[in-house]
């Protein structure tokens, strides 16, 4: 654009105002002002991944050993008081089993951290313990809610959650993203385990009504520099819906749009069921190169991309990892792309529920699934009971899922190892 | 809107708003029931005006991208869109020089509907059917980009269109990005190059045309040296902000200093504070400030909050933050740009002033 084309209206004397009698601020002014900007200020319970929240959604937890993959989450109370905390981790397979539920308690302004598919024996300041992610490979979301003592969700817009996806192989490298807040409303919970999210009776702000992301699209070729040249992208976009239903998964169909940097649009539609992990390529095709997300179909190497839910299904949320391919082979460095949040869903609300299903049947104090119990995955119950090595080093033994191995446990063990494991 | 005549220059501020900032308030003794439709009126003209916000989640109509280097060894992918499918934007953007006297280095862009676009702030983007040339940055940079929404007469307009992503390229080849910050627009805009940031009243600013800079920005890290579990035992993790006052005279070329306050809390509730004055642009490791504050050593924790405040008087900033992960053999192995989070809105107004006659 040509530096005639767009001028100011202004001279080039430097411009003051000075407080004059004609525009000094009588009282009365001032008054009318605070009324403006109060009035606009007065914002109603809003979703935002920069504010503090009651709720907060991590839509991407990624744990694969194979792959050296592993999330390290860091939940802060960045409030004036203690606040307990309620968590659900949920696996996109909706597998039995792959779900699980704690609960953890953070001190006034207390940061603590922890690797998905670690846990945390025990969190600082009695804080209690965190399990490992209930699945592996585990790839899912994690919720966290604020809640009251006795574990129901309450108001306190204190919580702020940062999740750092870490890859140790073929290279290392991470991407951190902010989980995504949910205010409350200060509406009480009716259900202690469902929470809603916006609608006539929301107890938390609103799922937003659409998502825009500016991603490089899958193939195009960017130039990251002399140190490492020319890299070819691929964008992987996790998609979790708002509602959340542990036990069936909550579904939701959404349109996604593509605008290419020349202003033109591609739509497609796709629908999914609790949580979609895709290269955005595979979002519409199984032929990446004929894909809308194809930065050679698309015709420039970014894109705006929007997602919008439509239909009576349920609101989403996403967070998109680009990788720069390294050309002698694997993914490279790899970049966060977080959505803009559009708008709010106001004609219908989320609902999430917090009930995890019991997890299937299993052999107590058979630590590594192989349906027997060995002496040695006896001596690890021991030693977990004693506190003298994690719960994360045998789950099993902990066939009550309340975190604590107790005597009652420690003897079915056994049994199962002079009986066999149950049928 | 309708531009209103005043005594300086034309207003294009909402109508309703407009006619509310002109009353005279012996309206009240003389005619109180029209005065008070006149209060309802007002107040609905407020509560239709949208909230002024710090975000980068959202369309502003300013975006400060706090951190862009082009200086040889790294470069910086840049990235602006209209999140609208509604119209057209126009953007005003410069680049502010963080080390030598706030020099800049100015032009303007068009978005469509929905439009993104893409440059590299080593060249640039040559003139085509995605627009006008973007020019580089300047040879040997290290600052900030500055974006401000116009129209097309290149007055500062309040539409909320914009957003931005800026991918930092350095020469250890440990690529990350971020969102750039947005300062959304009120809706009240004189239009000149004045931008007011919050509402706090000066004798250049009497209406909060923009978001205030946050109070309180929110880090979530960990302590300088600590260990990190996948990379193993020597390896170290370091923390690095860079710092942009939000008062910026860049038509002056003239720089703002603030103080800025860490409150830092570990995990195990230990609390710690230190300050530290930025002037124009800083990129300051966590390791050099409070005397080893930060240090996984003396501290005896990893994790930790810091919250960065303006000390009281001194204006807003805004914080990116950057996360190096450190081999045994001290390489940088990967890099994160971790969103902060942020509370608030700073109490001492700030001031963007703008070049003059800028393309």
């Amino acid at each position: 654009m040509s530096a005639a084309r767009i001028r100011l209206p202004m001279s080039a004397a430097r411009i003051r105002r000075p407080v004059s009698s004609a525009r000094k601020p009588s009282l009365l002014r001032a008054a009318l002002l605070a009324m403006l900007l109060g009035s606009a200020a007065a914002a109603p319970a809003s979703v935002s991944s920069s504010a503090p929240a009651s709720l907060l959604v991590f839509p991407q937890i990624s744990v694969d050993a194979e792959r050296t993959l592993d999330t390290y989450i860091e939940l802060t109370n960045s409030g004036a008081a203690t606040q307990a905390v309620r968590c659900v981790y949920v696996d996109g397979s909706m597998a039995a089993g792959t779900a699980v539920d704690f609960r953890i308690v953070l001190k006034a302004g207390q940061p603590v951290a922890w690797r998905a598919g670690v846990g945390a024996a025990a969190l600082p300041r009695d804080g209690g313990a965190v399990p490992p992610a209930p699945a592996t490979p585990f790839s899912g979301a994690l919720r966290c809610v604020a809640t009251d003592v006795d574990g129901v969700p309450a108001a306190g817009d204190v919580l702020i959650g940062i999740a750092t996806i870490e890859r140790g192989a073929p290279t290392i490298d991470a991407a951190a993203y902010a989980a995504t807040g949910f205010a409350a409303t200060g509406a009480s919970a009716d259900q202690p385990d469902v929470l809603v999210l916006g609608g006539a009776q929301a107890e938390y702000a609103a799922c937003p009504a659409g998502l825009a992301l500016q991603p490089f699209l899958d193939g195009a070729r960017v130039g990251l520099g002399t140190s490492l040249g020319e890299r070819e992208t691929t964008t992987r976009i996790a998609i979790a819906t708002c509602s959340s239903d542990p036990v069936g998964g909550a579904t939701a169909t959404v349109d996604l749009r593509v605008t290419n940097e020349f202003g033109q649009s591609m739509t497609h539609r796709r629908a999914l069921r609790e949580h979609l992990v895709s290269d955005l390529s595979n979002l519409d095709t199984a032929v990446s190169s004929q894909s809308i997300f194809s930065a050679a179909v698309a015709g420039s190497p970014t894109g705006n991309v929007r997602i919008v839910p439509v239909g009576s299904g349920s609101g989403v949320l996403a967070i998109a990892l680009t990788s720069f391919a390294d050309p002698r082979g694997g993914p490279g460095p790899q970049t966060a792309v977080q959505p803009q949040l559009l708008g709010e869903r106001t004609a219908q609300a989320d609902l999430v529920a917090l009930t995890v299903p019991a997890a299937p049947a299993a052999c107590p104090g058979d630590c590594n699934g192989d349906a027997a119990v060995a002496i040695n995955e006896l001596i690890s119950g021991v030693n977990i009971a004693l506190g003298a090595a994690p719960l994360s080093s045998c789950t099993a033994v902990d066939s009550g899922g309340d975190g604590v191995v107790a005597i009652n446990e420690l003897i079915a063990a056994v049994n199962a190892a002079l009986l066999g494991c149950p049928a | 809107m309708r531009a209103m005549a005043g005594p300086h220059h034309a207003m294009p501020i909402d109508a309703t708003a407009a006619a509310c900032l002109s009353s005279d308030g012996d309206d009240i003794h003389e005619y109180p029931v029209r005065f008070a439709v006149f209060i309802l009126a007002c107040t609905l003209a407020g509560a239709v005006a949208a909230p002024a916000d710090t975000t980068s989640e959202r369309g502003a109509s300013i975006l400060i991208f706090p951190k862009v280097v082009s200086d040889g060894g790294g470069d910086t992918l840049l990235q602006l869109a209209n999140v609208s499918e509604e119209g057209r934007i126009d953007a005003f953007c410069t680049y502010v020089d963080g080390r030598v006297g706030w020099q800049s280095s100015g032009f303007s862009l068009r978005l469509n509907a929905a439009q993104p676009t893409l440059w590299s702030a080593a060249d640039g983007r040559p003139a085509g059917d995605a627009g006008a040339a973007i020019p580089a940055a300047p040879a040997d940079f290290r600052g900030e980009l500055l974006c401000v929404e116009i129209d097309p007469t290149g007055t500062p307009a309040s539409l909320n269109r914009l957003v931005g992503r800026a991918t930092l390229l350095p020469s250890d080849g440990a690529v990350a990005a971020y969102a750039a910050i947005g300062l959304s627009g009120s809706g009240f805009n004189d239009g000149d190059e004045v931008l007011c940031l919050g509402d706090a009243q000066s004798d250049t600013c009497f209406l909060g045309e923009y978001a205030a800079c946050p109070a309180t920005w929110t880090l979530s890290h960990r302590a300088e040296g600590a260990i990190d579990e996948q990379l193993g035992a020597g390896s170290a993790v370091a923390t690095r902000l860079t710092v942009v006052p939000c008062s910026q005279n860049v038509r002056d070329g003239d720089p703002a200093t603030v103080q800025v306050r860490f409150d830092v809390t570990t995990e195990l509730e230990q609390r710690f504070t230190t300050t530290t004055p930025v002037t124009c642009w800083a990129d300051l490791a966590l390791a050099d400030l409070g005397d080893g504050l930060f240090d996984r050593a003396m501290l005896g924790a990893d994790v930790l909050q810091t919250q960065l405040a303006p000390i009281d008087g001194s204006g807003g900033f805004v914080v990116l933050g950057e996360v190096e992960r450190r081999s045994s053999g001290g390489g940088v192995v990967s890099r994160t740009l971790p969103p902060l989070h942020h509370l608030g809105a700073a109490v001492a107004g700030d001031v963007i002033t703008l070049p003059m006659g800028r393309p």
